[in-house]
């Protein structure tokens, strides 16, 4: 059981030396190192909290870079393989530098059966975003499918940072894109 | 007390255990149910759901390997049901399964292609398709083909249940789910130190080992002198590729090497014989002291400790790996037997258990070029597979001739053979029963001698979990001289062992290997004219310890 | 829509407490849902009107009483009657609420030129025809005071509980016949009965408020409402089967529920009502929140333990049980929302209070949540054992856009398609097995003609096969090669082979799978397969769906006689597929074509078929 081992044990400094050299510039500002340490100053070393420091993390950082789930790994007492799989598991968690914006797309019941797919795709293709990505080329929009808000009556529902649009039909896409910049 | 169960299986009743699980049950009445994520020493998780049976009060099908019986429990083993899905879930592994056998070393000892036989499976009604997530080539010694793996987890179990390294884990979810290094960095940037038990366990061929005979191959055809230095128990690790059962070796492998092109063959005696003296010298100074002395002969130990436990490594012995010193032995001719060769044109080559060797001879510590490549006996058997190599002959255990440097292979063995060296060296003699307390199938095995009035501690470990352990505890020990090797019961458990290497493999391997012994056990190392003097003359060669830091 | 206000009858009164003392008791639904409609700017209004007009009035922030279909609400009470329950508040027409309150108690005659409709909410059957227990208070208390929770009678379930022993209260809970309201359906009783008997020195107590179900939101609905009951509850579980943590399993979309439930069980703690020695006993309790961090299959028992453990969601083979082995490998007993808050009630009022109504082997009551294709979308309670027609045509108003309904989907991903030739059947756990659905959270999709059953069926795997955790092979690979052969027939490549293929390969993963989601995925394609095989054959025979919905089996074409060339389909195509030739004639250009339907939409001359 991964709770039962002293943490300073259950990674490889030489492999974490390795992977510090490896990390690219871009990821790591000195602004993240900073904000990761802080985040995780605030967390007692404690193995079955992970999933809770890398949610603390990603709400500072806006993304998990490898730098946080790294040291998060290290700081919480889990091995490095523990906290990738776990970050790769769960659907709140991105690995990937997020766009300026964040569009929630509602792919709940209600929404499904009112066309959410039409206006996730129109949004594709006016945001210019591939396929297999899910950021814009141009770094506005960032784009997640959800499970249903729970606002059932306005489907199909986009959200976009705090803004919830409501019965939303494709041809409305290019506007409402073109309020964010 | 161990309190029974009343179970009836296919209709017949039967008393088992309480507390076992289903699988145990069937497997202790005589039964046969197929498995595959299911492995001894792992805990069960019933993923594949290839051992599923029907058990009446349960609505689904079960897995036998991790569902405990229970009184009057009605189990159906076989039904039309039960076959039905076991079948379906084969196909839908084999749906996702790279499937290249022609081309792949398991072809003919593969768990998946067995289960297929046995359920009649000779085509898949699922559409078949190719993830197309390639091959992790980071490793020297460990590769991991993502596309034959079925995620039967079996390898992460290993690594972090028994090895305690955590290198590789799940990854992604569902569909996608990978087996796969942090980060997907491959095994070469992990915490990965290359013991091969999960080359061991893998019931495909996904996570296994490198081959490096093509190498060979390409030296050879450019003309280069390729001297192979053997482990001794090669002939007897062999003949479990071939059928041979237990008690028996294979005789004359060098035959067989020379017809691959390996015409220089020496055995790696003179390097074992010579890291046992140094050991036993090395040990010597640390009498009287509150030392620690960890013996640096497994590769993997050696790179676990300087990924986990770095403040131990000033505890690690200096004595170069045994096979090291052997090749550094062929490369200052000082070895009688081995005229004619070209040293700018020599190669050298291991044979040998050991997958962590074929990354060791890399280090930037053996300073220069020493050892070039590393074959493993499985490897080796698939080459005599391949060419069709029909003139093995048996060889019985009493007629095959060693040297008592041969226990090393067993977890404990070299442990011994130091301290005997030590006491001999002393002008002493070992109590014989050292033998039995060390060198049994136990993961730990510890004890004490006197030597003139003061204590030395004895501990021996083997798997990494074990070693860990140990390696926590290590200053309580003191003055103690520590064997640590990562493969279960020592090299004889290795990663590059016969495939399958299960407890009742190594049992034998280890009775077979104390036979062998008993036969030689009036030899002694220090008292062997011949290795003394080859010990003073590497000595003076400086081709024992390591240079600089580990 | 304009405002329609419902006067509450006299039975509806709110308890005086409640006024502290104020001569109004203005309430503003402030829930998720009324949230995207805007509810925080109507309550800024409302708090300006007033003050402008110097109202002695408390103005408290409720929850959403279940009429999703009409928020916002905003319900004005005066200590002595009357209650109005305005609804259809939007920031533009809220001004209008206290105007017409004051002018309804003094009748005055301005009252008869105002917009707004009156009704009694006795005639309206949406509301007056459920039973509300749960609900009797959502919607009307403040979710963020201990005080009005106490003031409508909450903790005394607890009061009563403590004053009883353990197993005393294992056997009301027994006797009443609650089963779990999660979707399995298992005796609460007996589950708390199993961790109750398991000898250890540590246990558990959970409180499964993941509720992924897609289309699901009566749990959610009932924690922002009242989150002191859902405590209670869980206290009173701790209480039965020994254990004296708890924690509460939050799925992160829902962080208004998780914020309510924390804030409740920091003023509980404030109060006595957690913490040590609770209400001067000598039971303590502790209760932490969880955010999940999103996976469906956190909502399977084994695979939230793992979750709160810190490792991935995968599910863990059973036996043993959670009630022997759970967290930590302690007994642990896990429970949903929406059981634990009829707990609280069966403690206060009693077993034979709670199993008066309901079906033989059902009792009580249950959340249904009804969407789709329905009038009124919305929460709403009522005895099980309710028929469905009379859920989705009485309660619901029918279909909300004239299509005939022909099925109704009921337990979300894992449950089935109900044709409505079987409408009259009642909705209970036997009812509904029998039919091959599952009760699952209580969620009713309508479905009408205008609904593509392939294509739910298509939805339903969708959401299934990308949350599966992966652990094991039927679920893995079986649901995703499933969900290959619907798109293919869904893309018109079909054939008929594929119907026998699925439904083979659906009942090995419902034998084999590890956990209920495997085991019970596969059943939203067997029901619709079962009950509208016509439409599968359609889509693989002759290519065509009759919905219209299957966009690669539809083409939209321009109607030349009837376009007038204003372009406006032009200017609105998202991908640019209409095409102008000699600048005359406008046609779209299929390979460009998206099928999103937008020309459709904004064509003024409906010059746009499709076939």
């Amino acid at each position: 059981m991964v709770g039962n081992l002293e943490k300073k044990m259950l990674f490889s400094k030489e492999a974490l030396n390795n992977k510090e050299k490896l990390l690219e510039i871009e990821e790591v500002e000195l602004d993240f190192q900073r904000k990761i340490s802080e985040t995780l100053e605030k967390f007692e070393s404690d193995p079955s909290k992970i999933i809770l420091a890398l949610q603390a993390l990603q709400n500072v950082l806006g993304y998990l870079p490898k730098e946080a789930i790294i040291k998060a790994a290290e700081k919480m007492g889990v091995p490095i393989s523990h906290a990738y799989g776990v970050a790769t598991f769960y659907h709140q968690f991105r690995l990937k530098p997020i766009g300026r914006h964040t569009v929630y797309f509602c792919f709940g019941t209600a929404c499904h059966l009112k066309g959410a797919e039409s206006i996730y795709n129109a949004f594709l293709k006016a945001a210019n975003i591939n396929n297999d990505e899910n950021t814009s080329k141009d770094g506005r929009f960032t784009i997640h499918k959800v499970r249903c808000f729970g606002a059932c009556s306005m489907a199909p529902i986009v959200k976009i940072d705090n803004d919830i649009y409501g019965k939303v039909t494709p041809s409305e896409i290019r506007k409402i894109i073109s309020k964010y910049k | 007390m161990i309190s029974l169960v009343n179970i009836t299986i296919n209709g017949k009743k039967y008393q088992v255990s309480d507390g076992i699980t289903i699988l145990e049950a069937i497997k202790e009445v005589g039964l046969y149910v197929p498995t595959l994520c299911n492995f001894e020493g792992l805990s069960n998780t019933g993923a594949c759901r290839i051992c599923i049976v029907e058990v009446e009060g349960f609505r689904n099908l079960v897995p036998s390997c991790a569902t405990p019986v229970s009184d009057g429990m009605v189990i159906w083993t076989d039904t039309p049901r039960v076959q039905y899905a076991r079948r379906m879930v084969l196909e839908m592994i084999a749906s996702e399964h790279k499937f290249d056998c022609q081309n792949c070393p398991r072809n003919g000892n593969c768990e998946l292609q067995k289960i297929a036989f046995s359920l009649n499976v000779d085509y898949v009604s699922l559409e078949h398709n190719v993830r197309n997530k390639g091959i992790d080539t980071t490793n020297k010694a460990i590769i991991i083909d993502f596309d034959r793996c079925i995620i039967c987890g079996r390898c992460i179990r290993a690594c972090s249940e028994i090895q305690t390294v955590y290198a590789i884990d799940y990854a992604f979810r569902g569909y996608n789910t990978l087996v796969t290094t942090p980060f997907n960095e491959g095994l070469g940037n992990s915490n990965c130190v290359s013991c091969g038990l999960c080359t061991l366990v893998c019931p495909v061929a996904a996570i296994q080992e490198r081959t490096s005979f093509q190498e060979v191959k390409n030296d050879m055809d450019n003309k280069f002198d390729i001297v192979s230095i053997i482990d001794p128990l090669t002939q007897l690790y062999i003949g479990e590729e071939f059928g041979f059962s237990s008690g028996k070796a294979i005789k004359n492998i060098n035959k067989f090497l020379k017809s691959i092109g390996l015409k220089k063959i020496i055995k790696s005696y003179d390097g074992l014989n010579i890291s046992i003296i140094g050991e036993a010298k090395e040990l010597m100074n640390i009498l009287n002291s509150n030392e620690v002395l960890i013996s640096a002969q497994c590769p993997a130990v050696l790179d676990f400790i300087k990924k986990f436990f770095p403040e131990k490594i000033e505890m690690l012995s200096k004595i170069r790996n045994s096979h090291i010193i052997s090749a550094s032995l062929i490369r200052e001719g000082l070895l009688k037997n081995l005229k004619n060769i070209r040293k700018e044109k020599l190669r050298i080559l291991s044979i040998s258990p050991c997958l962590a060797l074929k990354n060791e001879i890399w280090k930037p510590y053996y300073k220069g070029e020493i050892l070039n490549y590393v074959i493993s006996i499985r490897e080796l058997a698939s080459i005599a597979k391949l060419k069709n190599y029909q003139d093995f002959e048996i060889l019985e255990l009493k007629d095959f001739k060693t040297f008592p440097s041969i226990l090393d292979a067993i977890s404990g063995g070299r442990a011994y053979l130091v301290i005997k060296t030590l006491l001999e060296i002393l002008g002493k003699e070992v109590n014989e029963k050292l033998l039995e307390t060390l060198c049994n199938i136990n993961e730990v095995k510890s004890t004490s001698i006197k030597i003139n009035g003061s204590k030395l501690n004895i501990m021996v470990a083997n798997t990494l979990g074990a070693c860990r352990k140990i390696l926590e505890e290590i200053d309580n020990f003191s003055p103690a001289y520590i064997e640590l090797r990562a493969c279960p019961n020592g090299c004889i458990g290795g990663g590059g062992q016969p495939i399958p290497s299960l407890k009742e493999n190594r049992k034998i391997r280890i009775e077979n290997i104390l036979k062998l012994y008993e036969n030689i056990n009036k030899k002694s190392i220090w008292k062997t004219r011949y290795s003394k003097i080859l010990y003073k003359n590497a000595y003076e060669k400086d081709i024992i310890m390591i240079k600089g830091e580990y | 829509m304009s405002i329609i206000a419902y006067l509450r009858s006299e039975n509806e009164k709110l308890p005086k407490e409640l006024f502290y003392e104020y001569e109004y008791r203005i309430m503003v639904g402030i829930s998720t849902c009324s949230l995207t409609k805007r509810a925080e700017e109507i309550k800024k209004i409302i708090e300006k009107d007033l003050i402008d007009k110097k109202m002695d009035a408390k103005l408290a922030i409720v929850g959403c009483n279940g009429m999703c279909y009409s928020e916002v609400l905003v319900e004005v009470a005066r200590i002595n009657g009357p209650n109005i329950l305005y609804t259809n508040i939007n920031p533009e027409n809220a001004h209008l609420i206290l105007d017409h309150f004051i002018n309804y108690i003094s009748n005055n005659q301005s009252l008869f030129q105002s917009k707004i409709q009156i009704k009694e909410l006795k005639d309206e059957p949406f509301y007056a025809l459920q039973e509300r227990r749960i609900l009797e208070y959502v919607g009307r208390i403040d979710p963020y005071s201990l005080n009005e929770y106490l003031m409508i009678g909450g903790y005394e379930g607890l009061k009563k509980a403590l004053s009883m022993s353990p197993e005393g209260v294992i056997n009301e809970v027994l006797s009443s016949g609650l089963r779990g309201r999660g979707g399995a359906g298992f005796p609460t009783g007996k589950k708390w009965k199993f961790a109750y008997e398991s000898k250890s020195d540590q246990k558990y107590a959970i409180c499964n408020a993941d509720e992924g179900d897609p289309g699901a939101f009566m749990n959610r609905l009932t924690a922002e409402g009242s989150p002191f009951m859902i405590i209670e509850g869980l206290t009173i579980m701790g209480y039965a089967i020994g254990a004296n943590k708890g924690y509460i399993f939050v799925r992160a979309e829902k962080p208004l529920m998780a914020e309510r439930l924390e804030t409740a069980i920091t003023l509980a703690k404030k109060k006595g009502f957690l913490g040590e020695n609770i209400m001067n006993s000598n039971f303590s309790f502790d209760i932490e929140v969880i955010l999940s961090a999103g996976a469906f299959v956190c909502g399977e028992e084994t695979a939230m333990i793992a979750a709160i453990e810190g490792k991935r969601a995968m599910p863990r083979p059973r036996p043993p049980y959670p009630a022997s082995k759970g967290l930590w490998n302690k007994p642990t007993c896990i429970n949903n929302v929406e059981t634990l808050a009829h707990v609280s009630l069966i403690l206060k009022n009693g077993s034979n209070w709670f199993s008066q109504v309901g079906s033989e082997k059902s009792k009580g009551t249950k959340v249904f949540c009804l969407t789709g294709s329905i009038a009124k979308s919305g929460a709403v309670e009522v005895p099980l054992g309710t028929t469905i027609r009379k859920l989705i045509f009485d309660i619901g108003g029918g279909s909300s856009n004239g299509s005939i309904i022909k099925a109704v989907q009921i337990g979300g991903p894992s449950g089935g398609c109900i044709p409505s030739k079987y409408f009259d059947y009642e909705l209970d756990y036997e009812s509904l097995q029998s039919l091959g659905a599952i009760m699952g959270s209580g969620g009713l999709v309508v479905l009408t003609e205008s609904n593509c059953m392939v294509d739910v069926a298509k939805y339903f795997l969708t959401f299934t096969s990308a949350e599966s955790c992966g652990k094991c092979t039927p679920c893995r690979i079986g649901l995703t090669k499933m969900l290959n052969k619907l798109i293919e027939i869904t893309n018109g490549k079909g054939r008929i082979e594929d119907i026998d293929y699925l439904i083979n390969i659906s009942r090995v993963i419902i034998d084999s799978s590890l956990c209920a989601l495997g085991q019970t995925a596969p059943n939203p394609i067997l029901t619709t397969i079962k009950y509208f095989k016509e439409e599968y054959l359609e889509h693989i025979i002759e290519k065509k769906c009759r919905a219209k919905v299957c966009t690669s089996l539809l083409k939209y074409e321009i109607d030349q006689e009837k376009c007038k060339k204003c372009m406006v389909c032009v200017k609105n195509c998202p991908n640019k597929a209409i095409e102008i030739e000699e600048g005359e004639i406008i046609f779209i250009n299929q390979d460009k074509c998206i099928k999103c339907g937008t020309c459709r939409i904004v064509c003024p001359f409906n010059a746009i078929k499709v076939s």
